[in-house]
């Protein structure tokens, strides 16, 4: 043993990966086929979950051994290997796979109709691409990743609705049913949708995104305010259009069979695993032709004519000369008298008018509804990251790789699937994009296009060698420095002088500002708290109370204030009897507790660490999955343990997700993280609506997971339930959400407590400096990847207990619950208000948000009954919007497009998007009003210890 | 016979067919102040970089208080006495001068968070730690700054905190890429007064890249090491690089 160490450390990089690899491979390949090995051994995992985690296992013995290939091949043929990963990846898949078969002795037929493959391929490249081309422009121009490009291209594609169903220009409903095409039809909703979209795009631009520019945003703000901008489009066209499904359909023939072509095409059979004399691949015999019809065909040639019209324009204009240089360096380009705000309009422009050019092309293909988003927001972000961010042609690249990856996933999906019990695996290929992101970024964290780049860089060096030291590595032009010697001038003298003047007033204004705020605290006291609110209203703007806000008393002082007000308005939020308001009350408190366990894990991963962290349901979903699987009963697919060892075993999961997470992500950009972790969220969502193992509680065909015991229920119900009940004054005793909601209070103190311990110690400090700058954290000393690991793990242990805390109140999970725009983007918006980097502000945030949410229920509820509160107002706005749609919009649109999205003629605001366009509309203003929220961060000011026992934490 | 701190010997580094070091060896003695001069451009701030670790040489040793430090990350070339500072002064922006101070020392119970939980015994460590930093804020004469932020400190006071805080991590080496850059003339003449009776005083080893000839020469450096092209031109002490014929050549480009 003691000679391993030094022969271990003794070794390269990839020499220590292959081993490891080959290690993991080995143990997996005798836990398949001879069921031993470590995880055979170990006899924690049973049946199909077996199998899935050797498979596993092997899968990434296989991405290390190719991580330890691009390790060791020197930069001359690194371009080259790293072009070659996407497809060692899948060839590895392929090995996996067979092995795994062989071992669970079944075998799979995969069907590859050839034809269909590369078609839909080639469409599904065409959808996505309309997304990301639109990405890359905003990325590469303004700097921030849009996640509201998907809402853009719905905005297209219900002008093109709009324009489909005006009677006044054309008439579909009555067009002769011959099977002739409305190309004029056609042309106008795409010209319109591209036109429009792009107006829009440009006002938003104009409205938001140019003051944020104007502020020295970073891309982090930015892109967190484009999240509010895709919450509050989505929400509007929610409101106008319903959640229905329509479709673009520019003739009424236009889906019959001569709009199609035929295609004659082969079948190519692949017999994986346990083949009995079958060959290991074979063209099948009868094969009918493949149809492909026009509308693909539009799209198609539509997506890639407009991105390839776009190239021109960016390569062969004046203006498109004129947008890449501010993509270079757009103060250099402003100094060389470039209007830079006018590019910036013009390439929001044009990427929301391609975005919304490719929506009225898709929805001829795609049935579209407001859902549609993250569909295809994800995948097409798995593009931009393959084809690194900013490179068109690198994106047209990484379109064709995923959407062929796409089409081909599918047979292999089904043909896997129904080997291994899994008919619904098919489900899965929605998420082989990001999977296959994922793989890559594990093992090349730079991006595919790093190495086309830096392909396309030797090649320019090698064309003109003179020029070299141009490209210089180092990025500093030669110049000669100034001779002659240096003298103190005038202007130094005056600069120390400042200085000096400098550090006199700022002490002059600290001293003043602490006499004052020290007269000011007991005034306020004795004049009563209500007082001191009005006055922190009126004095918002005032520098003296804004300092006070980030001490620690004031921001106590403030955060008292908060909680008071929104306990005010729980008080007084109308309730029908008794027990309506205690269950009222109860599950709002739980609320509260659940999403500020949430935020704090947020804090603590983007407000204190830096990452920007788009996947808190993610860490969430594991906790309430795991604790709902563990404590569901055995009969049905659970594991029947109690549920205080499930809770301890998720948050044990979540910590390590979160830990194993951070290993391959500490290198990434910001905004590849935040990518990353939405599509990790979204990738347990379709697990759970797909994966038989995380389904229990039911019959086992059901979706979802249910029956699980929740801790002391039992000991509740037989008796403390009536206790309790009889103090509150109810008959039948007090519900259980009211002993939740004690817990709830319990665990979010201990772990605010303890988060407050934490962040107070040194190690916060560390966390903040690799927030500010990690590179320079590295620098003295620290090891960010642990700090990093370190910090995503408790992060995540946390989120993981409020998943725990949902799962017990919510009595069944169901894969909706995932949804990120009633999770996720709720949370974010918590933490925006509340106050990134402040724990008060995180409960205050969270507060907000659960009363808006309640406040929104009361207005429905209200709705059918004229006796209720808030029914006046309900009706107020339902009549308001009536009249926005029918007679305001009556000018623009047509009655049928009102009758479509309407059915039943009656005009009614759909109140839980108002709820959910009010909170995007609050992240984004209040990013640009006051980004630091209500209750801002408080920075450390310990006091010398000579001065003050030992005091740390002072004003 | 002083003791090398810092030894570099036939540093390259390569950016793709172009060689930005070109097989660069010097040393570094305990206690001395050594300049590293050269044109923009000619591979100063990326044989930095290739020291601290920032970039991974293409071939060469380097090696720190006599331990080998080649192909280490940053955190660790910096355990073991080596710290750097950047070209751009780099402070952590939304934090105070004084917690600015409080990152770097070492043996902060780093990365385990059980022991962070434990309070009662780093109460005395944290304690030490926040007297060294005032009494190093004293010296550096920014006291009065200590509870700003340090997004609100001047370019010069940024210098100074930047150098104080290299010195919370109690280096032997010291790397300072431009520690005077943009700084007005007497606070510069201060901050080498400073750092050279630190040099003497402390015994740590330090150099200093500084690309305007006249700043370096009247900076009482012991040596220069004057670098063009990747190369090192020549090396020795300020008056006779003075009258080198070559460095007037390439620093003039006559």
């Amino acid at each position: 043993m003691t000679e391993i160490r030094p022969w271990w450390t003794g070794l390269s990089l990839w020499q220590r990966r292959l081993i490891l690899s080959a290690v993991l491979f080995l143990d997996a390949y005798l836990g398949v086929n001879f069921n031993a090995g470590v995880i055979a051994w170990s006899g924690l995992f049973s049946g199909d979950l077996k199998w899935m985690i050797l498979a596993i296992e092997m899968m990434a013995s296989g991405l290390i051994a190719i991580n330890a290939f691009l390790v060791v091949t020197r930069e001359r043929w690194r371009t080259a290997s790293l072009l070659a990963t996407p497809f060692l990846i899948v060839i590895f898949g392929f090995v996996v796979l067979e092995f795994l078969l062989t071992g669970v002795n079944r075998s799979a037929t995969i069907n590859f109709n050839l034809a269909s493959v590369s078609l839909s391929g080639l469409y599904w490249s065409a959808a996505y691409l309309s997304v990301a081309v639109g990405l890359t422009l905003t990325y590469k121009v303004q700097r921030y990743s849009n996640f509201a490009q998907v809402e853009l291209l719905l905005v297209g594609a219900y002008v093109a609705l709009l324009v489909m169903w005006s009677d006044r220009l054309f008439s579909v409903s009555d067009a002769p049913k011959d099977g002739s095409l409305e190309w004029e039809l056609l042309i106008w909703a795409g010209i319109s949708a591209f036109i429009i979209t792009g107006l829009i795009g440009l006002l938003i631009d104009r409205l938001i995104y140019k003051r944020l520019r104007g502020k020295m945003a970073t891309p982090q703000v930015m892109m967190i305010t484009s999240l509010g901008v895709a919450m509050v489009i989505r929400a509007l066209l929610f409101m106008r259009f319903g959640a229905g499904i329509h479709r673009f359909i520019p003739d009424r023939d236009w889906r019959l069979s001569t709009s199609r072509f035929e295609i004659p095409t082969e079948r190519l059979q692949l017999h994986l695993g346990d083949r009995v004399n079958a060959p290991l691949m074979e063209f099948a015999d009868k094969v009918s032709p493949y149809s492909f019809t026009y509308t693909k065909v539009t799209l198609v040639v539509g997506v890639f004519g407009a991105v390839a019209l776009l190239l021109l324009l960016l390569h062969r204009t004046r203006l498109g000369m004129q947008m890449r240089a501010v993509a270079d360096n757009s103060d250099l380009a402003a100094s060389s008298g470039i209007h830079v705000e006018r590019v910036h309009g013009t390439s929001a422009f044009l990427s929301a008018g391609l975005a919304g050019f490719g929506g009225a092309l898709i929805s001829m293909i795609l049935p579209i509804n407001p859902e549609l988003g993250i569909t295809l927001l994800l995948p097409a972000f798995a593009i931009v990251v393959l084809g690194s961010v900013g490179s068109i042609p690198g994106v047209i690249f990484g379109a064709l790789i995923v959407g062929f990856l796409r089409s081909a996933s599918e047979p292999i999906l089904i043909g896997a699937g129904n080997a291994l019990d899994r008919p619904t695996a098919s489900g899965f290929a929605e998420i082989t994009p990001f999977l296959f992101m994922v793989g890559l970024l594990l093992i090349a964290p730079r991006g595919i296009g790093h190495a086309m780049q830096n392909w396309n860089i030797e090649r320019g060096r090698k064309r003109r060698p003179a020029d070299a030291e141009a490209v210089d590595g180092t990025s500093q032009i030669r110049d000669l420095p100034e001779p002659g010697r240096y003298e103190p001038g005038l202007m130094d003298q005056v600069a120390e002088q400042r200085d000096r003047l400098f550090g006199i007033l700022a002490m002059a204004v600290s001293i003043i500002g602490e006499i004052v705020r020290r007269l000011w605290y007991p005034v306020t006291i004795s004049t009563g708290l209500g007082k001191q609110f009005i006055s922190a209203q009126v004095e918002r703007r005032g520098r003296w109370l804004r300092i006070d806000r980030e001490t620690e008393r004031g921001s106590w002082i403030a955060f008292a204030i908060f909680f008071l007000l929104l306990v005010a308005v729980v008080w007084f939020l109308p309730s029908v009897s008794n027990l309506t308001k205690i269950l009222q009350v109860a599950r709002i408190v739980t609320l509260v507790g659940i999403f500020a366990l949430m935020t704090f894990s947020l804090n603590l991963h983007t407000g204190i660490t830096g990452m920007t962290n788009f996947g808190v349901i993610f860490f969430v979903g594991i906790g309430a999955i795991t604790v709902g699987l563990l404590a569901a009963p055995v009969e049905t697919n659970g594991y029947g343990w109690s549920p205080w060892a499930a809770t301890a075993v998720a948050v044990l999961l979540a910590a390590v997700a979160g830990w194993l997470l951070a290993y391959p992500t500490a290198r990434l950009r910001a905004d590849y993280f935040a990518i990353l972790t939405v599509s990790l969220g979204e990738m347990l969502q379709i697990g759970l609506q797909a994966e038989p193992l995380l389904r229990a509680g039911t019959v086992t065909s059901a979706i979802g997971i249910s029956q699980y015991s929740r801790p002391l229920e039992g000991w509740w119900e037989s008796g403390a339930s009536n206790s309790v009940g009889n103090v509150l004054g109810l008959p039948n005793g007090a519900p259980y959400v009211f002993l939740l909601a004690v817990m709830t209070v319990a665990v979010l103190l201990a772990v605010w407590y303890l988060l407050n311990t934490l962040l107070a110690s040194p190690w916060g400090r560390i966390l903040r400096s690799i927030r500010e700058d990690e590179e320079v954290s590295q620098h003295h000393g620290h090891n960010i990847m642990t700090h990093k690991a370190a910090s995503l793990a408790v992060g995540a242990a946390i989120a993981g207990l409020s998943g725990a805390l949902w799962a017990w109140l919510n009595v069944s999970i169901f894969p909706d619950f995932m949804n990120p725009v009633r999770s996720t983007f709720l949370v974010w918006a918590a933490f925006i208000v509340g106050g990134r980097g402040n724990m008060r502000g995180m409960v205050v945030g969270a507060f907000l948000i659960v009363i808006v949410e309640f406040v929104f229920n009361v207005m429905i509820v209200a709705r059918g009954n004229p006796d209720l509160a808030f029914h006046g107002l309900t009706t107020y706005l339902d009549g308001a919007f009536s009249w926005i749609i029918k007679d305001l919009g009556g000018l623009i649109w047509s009655d049928r497009s009102i009758s479509e999205a309407f059915p039943r003629e009656e005009i009614r605001l759909a109140l839980s998007h108002l709820k959910l366009a009010l909170i995007g509309a609050v992240i984004i203003v209040a990013l640009l009003v006051s980004p630091k929220g209500l209750l801002p961060e408080v920075p450390g000011r310990p006091k010398r210890p000579a001065t003050n026992e030992g005091k740390e934490e002072g004003e | 016979m002083a003791t090398p701190v810092l030894s570099v010997s036939d540093l390259t580094k390569n950016f793709g067919g172009l060689r930005a070091v070109d097989s660069v060896s010097f040393h570094v003695n305990e206690g001395e102040f050594v300049g590293l001069i050269g044109p923009n451009g000619c591979g100063k701030s990326t044989t930095f970089n290739c020291i601290s670790g920032m970039l991974e040489s293409t071939s060469g040793t380097v090696q720190v208080l006599g331990q080998n430090a080649t192909g280490m990350r940053p955190d660790q070339v910096q355990k073991l006495g080596l710290t750097r500072t950047f070209q751009h002064t780099r402070l952590w922006r939304d934090m105070t001068v004084i917690e600015n101070l409080l990152v770097p020392p070492r043996h902060q119970f780093s990365p385990n968070l059980l022991l962070s939980l434990l309070r009662p015994g780093s109460r005395d460590a944290e304690k030490r730690r926040l007297e060294d930093a005032y009494a190093l804020l004293d010296t550096l004469e920014i006291t009065h700054m200590a509870h700003n932020l340090a997004s609100e400190l001047s370019g010069g006071q940024s210098k100074l905190v930047d150098i104080g805080r290299t010195l919370m991590g109690a280096p032997r080496v010291l790397l300072l890429d431009e520690p005077v850059a943009g700084v007005a003339g007497p606070l510069a003449e201060r901050i080498f007064q400073f750092l050279r009776t630190l040099a003497s005083e402390q015994n740590v080893g330090m150099l200093v890249i500084e690309h305007n000839m006249d700043f370096i020469l009247r900076a009482g450096v012991d040596r220069i090491i004057v670098v063009d092209a990747g190369r090192v031109l020549m090396e020795g002490t300020p008056d006779e690089v003075r009258q080198n014929q070559n460095v007037i050549e390439a620093y003039l480009g006559e």
